[in-house]
């Protein structure tokens, strides 16, 4: 019996954990290192596959793959592995109570669904929890927007105006709701998160239950906040449809993540029927090698360093924001690999004028092949065992795209299968 | 057609400045301003409060000007003002024979400057470099130049003056080589208003030269670009000041609750040049390195510029350029009833105003005596009103609060009546829901730069990521409307924003712009929701 | 230079509020980004400290989910700190801080004696005016100190020795756990030193508010620590709370006292005797008079502090590996005990809802026995669930001594 890995999985976003699900259900002994609680805490509960390819909205995601540039991590997985990614990403989470599905349009052809955000925005998003009624929310006439009082990031009086512009919601009716908070005159504001942890457990859900029932029958569609419970627990929801009398649909919110965390709850309860071990706070410094592969990865260990060692690893280290690229004045860094990431010198050519155009850092991070391995500008792969998944790779802008969770399973899954192949190789 | 005595053109610390002194001195007079409050220099430089000592060496007559003034400024204007005081430190590359200098000099300006031990100096700010050599005290402090700009603003309107921002003057009416009227148009609707007047009082800063050629006037001004850099926290509780010949970079500014690093200076040919540079900040980050050794870990905000409106008869630039002022009356060129002022710093604004409205009084024959030095510009808050504040806002932020809202508060604590609850949008800088949504209804108020200027929202941490969705929210809830609808709004908030955050696009801050990006971008779809017919 | 704490690592993603015990069972704590980096920057201006900063726990969750490297916990402790140099804190914050000194002051009194004292109901009454919930599992003196039986155990003598810091729970309420330590120790062919001279940690103190005393507590020990360091010894503590004042929290709190006696390394001791086993020196088989002993089911509780530590979890790899045991982990987040916290009247209550979780998961998994290395969590989950609660060691020595 030893301690070594067969895959070592750096991060705990959507990309780590899709990474990690595919190894140890592939029979792998997966370990994740995770600094800090990962993306999933502050994201949505949709799977975004691609919303605007080319700066254009494109209405079908898997159409829109093909106007993507060669080196985007679809293109260089290819279409079909992104399906098999997501299929294997729906198995689970049916298999969890929390099935997803595709969107489709009237003609049964896949296609994104304008969800509607707590600013009344809408934002193309394409794998949904199956509650989710896009017919419903495409066609309803009547629609009750939903908010609590004190709930700051939620106001129905600017939800509507919003939905008001777009051409699909313009005629139809609105009504708004602010119910008064089940917490109360409370010292900290409240967030949907807080709302939502209430709504777990049936004893405390009246106070919302009661408030839509008053208005059953009165409108063919609810919008609320992500209040619908924070675990991946369909019973939350249910109740909220059954008092509502008609579909709920949670709009897309900010930080606190509630969808995300539904997410990850279920994804762990997935893992846990593996042979998984998740070690939290420990920061991946570097790697070591022997000769040309990486034999091990060092980690902070609480003011200490502590070996970890694998036969293959995968680093869904999240890019800028999960400091899986370090950024400083002319340079760009991976910072574990220590990969040298292109960049100009000159910071001012990192970004356009324009908060909305095109940025260089956008579309930063590391160069793969098909099998998510880093190569050099040569095309050549550094190292056999080690992977690269989600926001540390190049070549797509998840933000602009709208790509997200779509590229994070899609790249999590082939890195994480990459990477199960490789271990079984090496024994 | 408007009537009135005096047109003062530019809402800075000088024209606001003369605009109350002369509703104080009950000469009626009506302030055109192009853009919003202090919408130039005065809210775009480093906030120090000098105490002149930077000037002892080459200007002593204006470092005694600056240790008048900077008292009386704490003294009317408490709320604009952290006294803080401030060091000054003789780095390793400092010449020590400059020191003798600076202390003669001091002393004739009558400016207090006592050696503290370095060790002291340390224990009291313990991030300054154990390299220094020596350190000084002097009273330097900080002001916020925008706060103090309303309040000037809020004072001399008390006093009948008329405030008219977001109007541009586009024309002066000569006639009999004298001036007749300004016109100006109203920027947001578009309409032109006329305002007969006898005496123009030109303030505008780095546009007094453009301004002076509406009048037909040939006006050399020398706008020069200075960058500065804002820090996430406040790592120092004093002014630091390098103890050399003045030069780049060599300012630390507390301000609240971040620390300002400047400033640069390039020559420029536009006044509204106020794009910083990446080079700058890495040169001002050389420079302030050795008064403060860990200066490059820490969190920078973002950079910001403003042009300093210099102006030298014989037309040097940079810092050769005097930073003096200078008050003309273009009568000599024979244009009667045009005066311009040009220069200045900002701590020495109520003495340019008051040598300005003199000169206007002289052409009027109009005698009456300064007391801009006497009365406080807004009143201090009651103990009782402050107790009934204490209902509405963190007990904390209370004083903070009331200090920037000045005569506002009043009016804050009746909008917070009102609401069962009175949560913070702002998280970052303590702001509440009252505070936001007051300011927000004021007529001159027409975006969330507006909005943040008054109350510092989106100046903090996170530059806007939360706060512009919940004050947009709030506001639509409660039925106020800006000039955009809620999404431009924050598109453009965001923009503004963005406009100092991408030359320092490293560390931390480009983590939050990660962020701020999938809030945005990711989740709220702002940046494809052009297509709103389509979808 | 040494570390300074700052707020700059915090971009408000409120990754730490979702994940936040305390946050979690009241909204009347602001929560760690708000009270820690966010007001940070306040407090550097001089501002009165937010009311509900005595709510932090510093159970240090914070500290495990930012994945930014923002100090949380540390800047909340600090603030406490400056807080109660304003405000000195009252007798039942001295009590909960200084339990160490307590038993000091209190050694010539028999248990029986101190025991009926403390915790029959009309001192409970007493205590709870003070502030101590009457309810509070209040953890019973030891008959004799971990230190002075430990004077008594006869090890073998096999050239290799570890230096072992029980931390003041084992020294004062549990040194059966200690002894349990040393077996486990020996059979991994070690001697265990126990010196006599290493106080408390100085994580109570820290939390209560007592700064100077914890200042003076780690400097005595890192003092006293140096010694076995630099004699190349092995420093090993059975508590995760103590190792994470030792590797974390003190550079923080005190960076002039790491620079004076140098890094201290404080290794877990469980972590220690996994790595005895992956070596082979620690023989994980039963005793042959064990051969019929029952299977055994335990759930295992990872202390927040440990996790904390980026060591993963040693403890429950080592019980896996015994034979005829099955252990789960409990994964339900914090027992709500956080050392001294939940034993106050006005936290008791949150304490508990804060462990629920925990205990209903314990109840409900028909596990034999629970486990976990912390003394207090121990102290917690027995009250909670009703279900025994040792140390992993202990269960090690249970299930393989003959």
């Amino acid at each position: 019996m030893n301690r070594i890995a067969d895959v070592l999985v750096v991060g705990s976003g959507m990309a780590g954990f899709v990474a990690a699900l595919t190894a140890a259900s592939r029979g792998k002994k997966v370990r994740m290192l995770t600094t800090g609680m990962g993306s999933l805490a502050i994201s949505g509960g949709t799977i975004d596959l691609l919303g605007y390819a080319d700066g254009k909205y494109t209405a079908d995601p898997w159409a829109g793959m093909a106007l993507l540039p060669a080196n985007h991590p679809y293109r260089l997985m290819g279409e079909e592995n992104v399906r098999e990614a997501l299929h294997f990403f729906q198995q689970h989470m049916a298999d969890q109570r929390w099935p997803m599905r595709g969107a489709t349009n009237a003609n049964g052809q896949p296609c994104n669904v304008h969800m509607p955000t707590i600013m009344g925005t809408l934002k193309p998003t394409y794998l949904l929890p199956e509650r989710v009624n896009v017919t419903a929310l495409n066609t309803a006439r009547r629609v009750l927007v939903v908010s609590v009082e004190g709930l700051r990031d939620c106001r129905p009086a600017l939800v509507v105006s919003q939905l008001r512009r777009y051409g699909s919601w313009a005629h139809r009716e609105f009504f708004e709701l602010t119910l008064p908070s089940p917490l109360g005159q409370a010292h900290r504001s409240a967030s949907a998160l807080d709302l939502a942890r209430l709504m777990d457990k049936a004893q405390s859900r009246q106070w919302l239950t009661d408030g839509l029932a008053a208005r059953a029958g009165s409108c063919d569609l609810v919008l609320l906040p992500p209040l619908c419970g924070s675990k991946a627990q369909p019973e939350t929801w249910q109740a909220i449809e059954k008092a509502a009398g008609c579909p709920v649909v949670e709009m897309l919110s900010i930080p606190p993540g509630v969808g995300g965390l539904r997410l990850r709850d279920a994804l762990l309860r997935a893992l846990r029927c593996y042979d998984f071990e998740m070690v939290e706070n420990a920061r991946a410094l570097r790697a070591e090698m022997r000769g040309n592969t990486c034999a091990a990865l060092i980690a902070e260990a609480s003011g200490q360093e502590r070996k970890h060692e694998a036969r293959t690893f995968v680093l869904a280290t999240g890019g800028i924001l999960g400091g899986g690229l370090t950024l400083q004045p002319g340079k760009v860094r991976e910072s574990v690999m220590g990969l040298d990431v292109a960049a100009p010198a000159d910071v001012e050519q990192w970004s356009s004028p324009e908060l909305f155009g095109r940025h260089f850092f956008a579309s930063m991070g590391v160069c793969v092949d098909s099998a998510m391995r880093p190569v050099d500008s040569q095309a050549s792969t550094y190292w056999p065992n080690v992977f690269f998944a989600g926001r540390s790779l190049g070549g797509y802008d998840s933000a602009a795209e709208k790509s997200g969770h779509g590229v994070a399973v899609a790249t999590g899954w082939q890195a994480g299968r990459m990477a199960a192949a490789a271990a079984e190789e090496g024994r | 057609m408007l009537e009135t005595t005096v047109v003062v053109i530019g809402c800075g610390a000088t024209g606001i400045g003369a605009l109350r002194d002369l509703s104080m001195r009950g000469i009626p007079a009506i302030l055109l301003e192009q853009g919003g409050i202090a919408h130039g220099t005065s809210s775009r430089f480093h906030g120090l409060l000098h105490s002149g000592a930077r000037y002892v060496v080459n200007d002593n007559e204006s470092a005694r000007e600056c240790i008048e003034e900077n008292m009386i400024v704490r003294r009317i204007g408490r709320q604009c003002v952290e006294e803080t005081e401030g060091f000054f430190a003789l780095t390793a590359q400092d010449d020590p024979d400059y020191v003798e200098k600076f202390l003669e000099g001091c002393r004739t300006a009558g400016i207090s400057a006592q050696e503290v031990e370095v060790a002291k100096a340390l224990r009291l700010e313990p991030n300054l470099s154990p390299q220094v050599r020596r350190v000084f005290r002097v009273p330097d402090s900080c002001v916020d130049g925008f706060r103090l700009v309303l309040h000037n603003a809020m004072s001399a309107q008390r006093h009948g003056g008329q405030v008219l921002t977001y109007h541009e003057a586009t024309g002066i009416k000569l006639g009999n080589g004298r001036v007749q009227s300004v016109t100006a148009v109203n920027r947001h609707t578009g309409e032109t208003v006329e305002i007969a007047c006898q005496v123009v009082v030109n303030a505008a800063g780095s546009w007094a030269g453009h301004v002076a050629g509406m009048a037909g006037l040939d006006v050399s001004l020398s706008p020069d670009r200075g960058t500065l850099i804002v820090f996430n926290h406040r790592f120092t509780s004093r002014v630091i000041n390098r103890l050399h010949p003045s030069g780049d970079g060599d300012i630390f500014v507390p301000h609240g609750s971040i620390t300002i690093l400047g400033t640069t200076s390039a020559p420029t040919d536009r006044p509204d040049d106020t794009t910083p540079t990446t080079e700058e900040v890495l040169r001002l980050l050389d420079i302030g390195e050795p008064l403060f050794p860990q200066v490059r870990q820490y969190r920078i905000l973002r950079a910001f510029a403003g042009t300093r409106p210099l102006y030298t008869p014989g037309g040097a630039s940079g810092r050769k350029a005097s930073r003096n002022f200078h008050i003309v009356d273009h009568a000599d060129e024979g244009l009667e009833g045009f005066i311009s002022i040009f220069g200045g710093k900002l701590t020495t604004y109520r003495l340019m105003a008051e040598r300005v409205t003199d000169r206007v009084c002289a052409k009027l024959g109009h005698s009456a005596p300064c007391k801009t030095a006497d009365e406080p510009l807004v009143h201090d808050v009651d103990e009782r009103t402050l107790k009934r504040a204490a209902r509405f806002f963190p007990m904390q932020g209370l004083r903070l609060m009331a200090d920037r809202l000045g005569d506002d508060l009043p009016g804050v604590l009746e909008l917070a009546g009102k609401q069962p609850d009175n949560p913070l949008l702002c998280e970052c800088e303590m702001v509440s829901m009252a505070e936001i949504e007051y300011v927000a209804r004021q007529p001159s108020i027409f975006s969330l730069t507006d909005i943040r200027l008054r109350t510092r929202l989106g100046m903090g941490t996170c530059q806007g990521a939360f706060c512009s969705l919940r004050t947009v929210g709030a506001l639509t809830e409660h039925g106020v409307d800006l000039e955009l609808k809620p999404t431009d709004n924050v598109r453009r908030f965001l923009q503004e924003r963005w406009g100092g955050l991408r030359f320092a696009l490293w560390g931390m801050q480009a983590r939050e712009m990660e962020l701020s990006r999938a809030i945005y971008a990711a989740t709220l779809n702002l940046d494809g929701a052009e297509h709103e017919q389509d979808c | 230079m040494s570390v300074r704490i700052t707020p700059d690592n915090c971009i408000a993603c409120t990754t730490c509020v979702v994940h936040c015990p305390v946050a979690d069972a009241t909204p009347q704590f602001l929560g760690p980004r708000m009270i820690g980096p966010a007001y940070e920057r306040f407090r550097l201006l001089g501002l009165n400290e937010d009311p509900s900063l005595h709510y932090c726990s510093n159970c240090k969750n914070c500290d495990i989910t930012c994945p930014h490297g923002v100090p949380v916990s540390s800047l909340n402790m600090m603030a406490r700190a400056d807080q109660c140099r304003k405000t000195p804190p009252g007798l039942r914050d001295w009590i909960l801080g200084h339990g160490e000194l307590m038993a000091q002051w209190l050694r010539r009194i028999p248990a029986g004696l101190k025991n009926f004292g403390m915790l029959n109901p009309v001192t409970r009454l007493v205590l709870h005016k003070l502030g101590i919930h009457r309810r509070a599992p209040l953890p019973a003196f030891a008959r004799r100190s971990f230190r002075s039986l430990a004077k008594e155990v006869r090890q073998p003598e096999t050239g290799r020795s570890v230096v072992f810091y029980p931390g003041c729970y084992v020294d004062v309420y549990d040194p059966q756990t200690g002894l349990d330590m040393i077996w486990a120790m020996n059979r991994a062919g070690y001697k265990v030193i126990v010196p006599q001279d290493l106080v408390c940690c100085g994580l109570p103190m820290v939390a209560n508010g007592f700064w100077q005393h914890a200042r003076s507590n780690a400097e005595h020990n890192l003092h006293a620590l140096a010694q076995w360091r630099d004699q190349g010894l092995p420093v090993v503590t059975g508590c995760p709370s103590c190792a994470l004042m030792f590797r974390v929290d003190l550079p923080e709190y005190f960076p002039d006292l790491g620079e004076k006696y140098g890094a201290c390394r404080l290794d877990d001791a469980q972590d220690f005797l996994l790595a005895c086993a992956d070596s082979g020196e620690l023989d994980l088989a039963p005793a042959a008079s064990r051969a019929n002993q029952p299977d055994m089911k335990i759930m295992y509780h990872a202390p927040c502090h440990l996790r904390a530590q980026g060591n993963g979890l040693p403890s429950l790899e080592l019980l896996r590996r015994l034979p005829g045991v099955s252990v789960t982990d409990a994964h339900a987040g914090c027992c709500g005990i956080s050392g001294s916290y939940g034993f106050k009247t006005e936290k008791y209550e949150i304490a508990r809802q804060i462990g629920s979780a925990l205990f209903a998961t314990i109840r409900e998994s028909g596990a034999d026995i629970s486990s976990s290395e912390c003394g207090t969590c121990r102290v917690q989950i027995v009250h909670g669930s009703g279900t025994a609660c040792l140390h992993p060691v202990s269960i090690l020595r249970s299930r393989l001594e003959a």
